[in-house]
């Protein structure tokens, strides 16, 4: 194996389980750390997170995998307290253990879909987070130039074609539908909506740089590159978050080439000029983990 | 319960150990189900690692290599290096347990390629299979055709999207071979699904068909499968008399 694997069972009682992924050489000065997707293992749909983190090790970044609270093979810390508590709290005992192993304490959390949801909540609350990898965050919502590009498109589509054609497309039902309080899909509503703004709104004021992977399991709701920054002007995001379309990724980047593409762009994000550090990540290099 | 590595340095393959805090009266490994069967049967295996444990049973889950957190990739992965996985995780039970009698559960195919173990020798004292997998290319096929996840991928099963041409024949070629048991054998033999007749019958286990939600089988879209908790308990004691 050309990378070093361990097991950790860590956290008060030792109820969370981690595997701690480190390059062989010098480590690059950024811990990476994995967030559950869902209620799926740590090692990820399709074994992503695994060979993600033996492709980081392969490019100098140490990793940690470990399954959140409740999931996987780790236990709840605290089962008087809710699911968010608990998770919350595991996601800072597995920082504390990185910080503990001597790994590089600079952390960026990496979450697919419900881990994004996560890392989007935890993040702005510990410093030591100083960025974030979502793909697929679930809770995008629509916007205005959603809706424009999805009349542009309809009449490429075939199956509106057909439908029109065989009188099973009715454009009075989508009208109304539209008037139906939004339960498509996780996220949708005032509250929702407001928590998530308020998240995002937390990122900005506290300056955490974010790469947010949209794949093609996405793009039905994620459909153009602003259209975050649209959804929530004014939050001044532009400057943190660089939002990339991925349309020949599937969401759970299961292929050689797809994961080839999201370490790539990981680690151009990464070294590049929305990195976490202020220079770019380019003279931080330099200094050992 | 620790979480460790063992087997081969070389390719170590991830395993969890539910320890009893008790005295141990023996050991059992616990084979998983291969694929999208694995994910959603986890859950039964976790609860079957606590059973044991409180039970006096050292219970041992582990990743095959190429799958979960083990070492190696699915492309290289191989029935035959499966079954040594097997093996190792009975090794490691009996490296630690000395003279104690090391037990086996599989399920699905686990459960196949855990009587490929006992079919050559016997190196489990009690062994239960749940729900082995009848027809390897009924299965290849079944799991083949969700493709909902990565309509674009160019091969592989729900789950696991890359796998060599080879480990799909191999798959393909996996049937449930039931020789009669050996006289030292115990053996249970548990379906939760009707079964044609000459499967369950004649090879000299005790044959146990018990209807009822199926570890292995996702309810719904909401990427769980039940945990057959009737079905475990007799599992259970089987092993644990």
């Amino acid at each position: 194996m050309p990378v070093k694997e361990t097991v950790h069972n860590f956290s008060s009682g030792r109820r969370l389980v981690g595997i701690t992924c480190e390059p062989s050489g010098q480590p690059k000065p950024t811990t990476f750390v994995f967030l559950n997707a869902g209620i799926v293992r740590r090692s990820g749909p399709s074994r992503s997170y695994v060979m993600l983190a033996r492709n980081l090790a392969d490019a100098g970044y140490p990793s940690f995998r470990f399954d959140l609270p409740g999931i996987g093979d780790s236990g709840l810390l605290d089962e008087s307290k809710s699911i968010e508590e608990n998770h919350s709290a595991g996601i800072s005992s597995a920082l504390d253990f990185v910080e503990g192993q001597g790994m590089p304490s600079s952390v960026i959390l990496i979450g697919a879909c419900r881990g994004a949801s996560e890392g989007l909540r935890y993040a702005p609350k510990d410093p030591r987070v100083r960025g974030l990898v979502l793909v697929d965050p679930p809770e995008l919502l629509r916007t205005v130039g959603w809706h424009v590009r999805r009349c542009m498109l309809l009449p490429i589509r075939p199956v509106v074609w057909w439908k029109a054609l065989t009188g099973k497309y009715s454009v009075w039902d989508r009208v109304l539908r539209l008037r139906e309080p939004r339960r498509r899909g996780a996220g949708h509503g005032t509250n929702s909506r407001l928590a998530y703004r308020d998240a995002w709104r937390r990122i900005a004021v506290n300056q955490v740089k974010c790469l947010m992977m949209i794949t093609s399991g996405q793009k039905e709701l994620y459909s153009y590159r602003r259209q975050l920054f649209q959804l929530f002007p004014g939050l001044g995001l532009e400057k943190n978050v660089q939002p990339l379309m991925m349309p020949a990724v599937d969401h759970t980047f299961s292929t050689a080439a797809a994961r080839k593409s999201v370490l790539l762009a990981i680690v151009e994000w990464r070294e590049g000029p929305l990195s976490c550090e202020p220079n770019g990540g380019q003279e931080s290099e330099a200094e050992p983990g | 319960m620790t979480a460790l590595y063992f087997g081969p340095s070389e390719s170590p393959l991830f395993g969890y150990l539910h320890r009893p805090s008790g005295p141990v009266r023996g050991g059992v490994v616990l084979c998983p189900a291969l694929s999208i069967e694995g994910r959603f049967s986890h859950s039964t295996l976790v609860w079957l690692g606590v059973k044991f444990a409180q039970e006096g049973f050292m219970a041992l889950r582990f990743d095959y290599r190429g799958t979960g957190d083990s070492s190696g990739v699915l492309l290289d992965a191989s029935v035959p290096m499966w079954i040594e996985d097997v093996r190792c995780g009975i090794a490691f039970l009996r490296s630690r347990l000395g003279d104690t009698p090391v037990h086996g559960f599989g399920i699905r195919t686990g459960a196949n390629l855990l009587r490929m173990v006992t079919a050559e020798c016997n190196e489990v004292d009690r062994v239960t299979y749940l729900d082995p997998v009848e027809d390897g290319a009924r299965w290849t096929l079944t799991h083949s055709r969700d493709r909902s996840e990565a309509p674009e991928a160019t091969s592989g099963f729900a789950g696991w999207k890359e796998l060599s041409e080879r480990l799909s024949g191999e798959l393909r070629d996996i049937a449930w071979s039931a020789p009669e048991c050996k006289s030292d054998e115990t053996a249970l033999f548990v379906s939760t699904a009707p079964l044609r007749s000459e499967f369950g019958s004649g090879w000299g286990a005790q044959y146990l068909h018990h209807p009822g939600p199926q570890a292995h089988v996702e309810i719904g879209q909401t990427g769980i499968a039940a945990v057959p908790v009737a079905v475990l308990r007799e599992v259970v004691s089987s092993i644990c008399p």
